[in-house]
């Protein structure tokens, strides 16, 4: 059982980076191939979508650093601790990366017939952003309080 | 299956009122759309079929034969709500076929063939003016008034711009499905079909299919059996 429990904090330990990274990959995944479509049907602009399908990358950042922020030696007592924190941080990362590619997809897709709106078709996304970053800094809080 | 490279590589259509010409040619599309699995390529072919304007290779076919390959056609349409709107739109030509039939003259509605749930409701209350379905659909009343006045351009338009409409609401709900993709290439058939015609050339070829059927109908009516060939 004491194994198991090691095993989970160790989990929780690795849970933000890891998740987050799927996030990302899934969320540039899909604004990516939103990108690459509107390439076929744009003459300018190709760099702003495909800087914009980077956007979901900024989770794997948060994962690091909240990895970072729980990182000790992991024991009976912290492991719950750990696996917990890490595991919520990491799922909010995930599902925020996720909808956060969704999010680029769409705005490349009505940017790109109506590019003067660019600038507002982001605005979504970076909302999805601001709850991505409230995961990341109260992950960083409450890994305070979890024992050494 | 989601299609996040193929939707954005759709060049976008102007609302129909404003509609000049298509942003590419109908061959340039297809190229993208080969970006369609076979099984989704197969049931776009389908509802293609399903929602053409003009009847190619079928004219011969009466109500019956036809509503049957619709029912037959729509089975084989996988996607629910791609299903739901072709289902409604083929409910509407019932609607206005019904229209048609009783304004040339047929006094009951017991033969009468069509597509829908409320296909029971027409046969029943054929004398009723709008069948008692005005609540149920507002547009109806419009569309008899056209019909009344033989302004079949009027109607057409009208219908086109419905089914348009509905099309563009399903690729917002269904954004980078098959279903999205489907309802644009719909929409592009409806774009190339208003652009075929000019309003004049329109008018002239819907009288001479509306005149057709008329004729047929009261052909029938004259104590032959009822074989229409518009649904």
């Amino acid at each position: 059982m004491d194994n198991l429990i090691i095993a989970l904090g160790w989990a929780g330990l690795y849970g933000p980076m890891a998740l987050g990274a799927i996030g990302s990959i899934i969320g540039c995944a899909l604004a990516g191939q939103a990108a690459c479509g509107a390439l076929l049907e744009t003459e300018t602009g190709h760099g702003r979508y495909v800087g914009i399908a980077a956007m979901p990358s900024s989770q794997t950042i948060y994962g690091i650093v909240v990895m970072f922020s729980l990182n000790r030696t992991v024991t009976i007592d912290n492991a719950p601790g750990l696996f917990a924190v890490g595991l919520l941080a990491g799922l909010a990362l995930l599902f925020s990366a996720w909808k956060q590619g969704q999010c680029c997809a769409s705005a490349i897709n009505v940017s790109k017939i109506k590019p003067e709106i660019f600038g507002m078709s982001v605005a979504p996304a970076a909302i999805v952003e601001g709850f991505a970053v409230f995961a990341f800094i109260f992950a960083l809080v409450i890994s305070a309080g979890i024992p050494a | 299956m989601s299609y996040y490279t193929l939707v954005p590589a759709l060049p976008a259509l102007v609302p129909l009122a404003r509609l000049q010409e298509l942003p590419c040619s109908t061959l340039k599309l297809e190229q993208r759309l080969t970006m369609l699995n076979e099984a989704d390529r197969d049931q776009l072919s389908r509802a293609l079929h399903l929602c053409q304007r003009e009847r190619i290779g079928d004219e011969t076919l009466s109500d019956a034969d036809e509503i049957a390959r619709w029912h037959a056609e729509l089975e084989a349409i996988e996607d629910p709500a791609l299903r739901d709107v072709i289902a409604e739109y083929l409910q509407s030509r019932t609607l206005v076929a019904a229209l048609r039939y009783r304004l040339s003259g047929q006094q009951e509605g017991a033969s009468f063939k069509g597509f829908g749930p409320c296909v029971w409701l027409i046969r029943r209350d054929w004398q009723q003016p709008l069948f008692g379905l005005e609540r149920r659909f507002p547009w109806l009343v419009k569309a008899r008034d056209a019909l009344e006045a033989r302004q079949s351009c009027t109607l057409e338009l009208m219908l086109l711009e419905r089914f348009w409409n509905r099309l563009w609401r399903l690729e917002q709900e269904q954004a980078f499905s098959f279903a999205a993709v489907a309802a644009y290439r719909l929409r592009w058939a409806l774009a190339e079909y208003r652009l075929r015609w000019s309003a004049e050339q329109a008018q002239t070829y819907f009288d001479r299919w509306v005149g057709g059927t008329l004729e047929t109908v009261d052909l029938q009516l004259a104590g032959q059996q009822w074989t229409g060939s518009e649904a």
